[in-house]
């Protein structure tokens, strides 16, 4: 097969029809978002270095042990360990070492300002395969979490706590395209429970998506995009919302 | 002596501003004695309480010079910053809002007065009579999502 360029795919029409699907998009949102108030979008790398650095370090610490209970241990204790090791590992993290071997990190396109408190969100979850990959569609599940989170001194020590405010699990339905595979998850934020993005040195609010796809060409692992939430209440949340 | 701290509003929203008055009967004839009274400062103070440390932050505030016998009637205002933080009563944290008038007093302890107040999301003034978050709407707590925390 010719070399494909950036972004293609090998299908035939594969190519138009996903601009069409682009042109449609930025038709049906303006800039590919219903809230992005601004032209262009930005793209959020996943921002949770466990997922992102896991498999890597894994992938190195498995040799490295091998290495040392080699030289202490003896080549059979080493082998043996070692198989162990690794078999709990990929029993343990398969999903996620799978994915880091098979797809790129996933990015997820969100508004280019704050959203507003009541606000109706949209986000676009995008994962490119490293190979051309046929994509069934599939679920995706995210999850919305406002967390408080508070660092305090104890005798000498300083303490943190982190509590969960707000969790709400939302599902929505990624399918094969050029980009790879690609949902849009919606969600609202609520007005009844978490707040505004604070940042204040010893009291935070933070807001964050873990998404997770499932179905039998995507993989399984968990990822965590960090957003904030501004300190503006959304005209569609005012009617009906009242304090009294 | 007593000042009075009058405020228009106890809410204001974030980009907004309070007003209010101020008023100090003159403690000096400024004959027989002067006032120890210099100037009157009115700010907009924020406090976190809760299971954290506490973060304090001026957010914003003014300076009034006194008549020249102590005494003050005068109006003010106060703005709050488009990006300040909004009253919220949350779970390990709690963000309080007040506004302090302080007489500096010569030589002797100022004298302070308070009031609380609520800082509220834009868009939010006429819903809120207490810190965000709002009360759960009636028709999401009875089908709604049942995970939220």
């Amino acid at each position: 097969m010719a070399a494909l360029p950036s972004g293609g795919v090998g299908w035939p029409g594969e190519r138009e029809r996903a601009a069409i699907e682009t042109e449609r998009r930025y038709q049906r949102y303006g800039c590919g978002m219903a809230n992005s108030p601004l032209p262009g979008h930005r793209f959020e790398e996943g921002t949770s270095a466990v997922w992102s650095s896991f498999p890597p370090a894994a992938l190195v610490a498995v040799p490295i042990g091998f290495v040392f209970l080699l030289a202490f241990a003896g080549p059979a204790p080493a082998i043996v360990i070692t198989l162990l090791a690794g078999a709990g590992l990929a029993a343990f993290a398969s999903e996620t070492i799978q994915g880091w071997l098979k797809w790129h990190q996933p990015v997820v396109e969100i508004a280019s300002k704050p959203y507003n408190l009541g606000e109706e969100a949209i986000v676009v979850y995008r994962r490119k395969p490293r190979r051309v990959t046929d994509i069934s569609p599939s679920d995706i599940t995210c999850e919305i979490v406002c967390e408080e989170e508070v660092h305090y001194r104890q005798g000498t020590d300083n303490e943190q706590m982190t509590r969960t405010v707000y969790s709400n699990k939302v599902s929505a339905t990624g399918e094969g395209s050029y980009e790879g595979f690609v949902g849009e998850i919606r969600f609202t934020i609520p007005t009844h429970a978490g707040g505004p993005t604070l940042d204040m040195p010893n009291n935070k609010i933070k807001w964050h998506l873990e998404i997770r796809a499932h179905g039998p060409q995507v993989p399984g692992d968990a990822h965590r995009f960090d957003f904030t939430v501004s300190t503006v209440l959304d005209p569609s949340a005012r009617i009906g919302v009242s304090d009294t | 002596m007593t000042l009075q701290l009058q405020v228009d509003s106890l809410a204001a929203e974030v980009g907004g501003a309070f007003t209010g008055q101020l008023v100090r009967q003159a403690d000096a004839d400024g004959a027989s004695n002067a006032s120890k009274a210099r100037e009157i400062r009115v700010q907009l103070l924020l406090r976190t309480e809760g299971r954290g440390t506490t973060d304090e932050a001026v957010v914003s505030s003014l300076t009034q010079p006194l008549q020249r016998y102590g005494g003050i009637n005068a109006p003010f205002t106060l703005g709050v910053p488009p990006r300040s933080a909004v009253s919220y009563d949350g779970s390990l944290i709690r963000v309080l809002y007040r506004i302090e008038a302080r007489v500096d007093l010569r030589l002797s302890r100022d004298i302070i007065v308070y009031r609380n107040v609520l800082v509220v999301p834009v868009g939010g003034l006429g819903m809120y009579t207490r810190a965000h978050p709002l009360p759960r709407p009636p028709q999401a707590s009875a089908g709604g999502p049942a995970a939220d925390g």
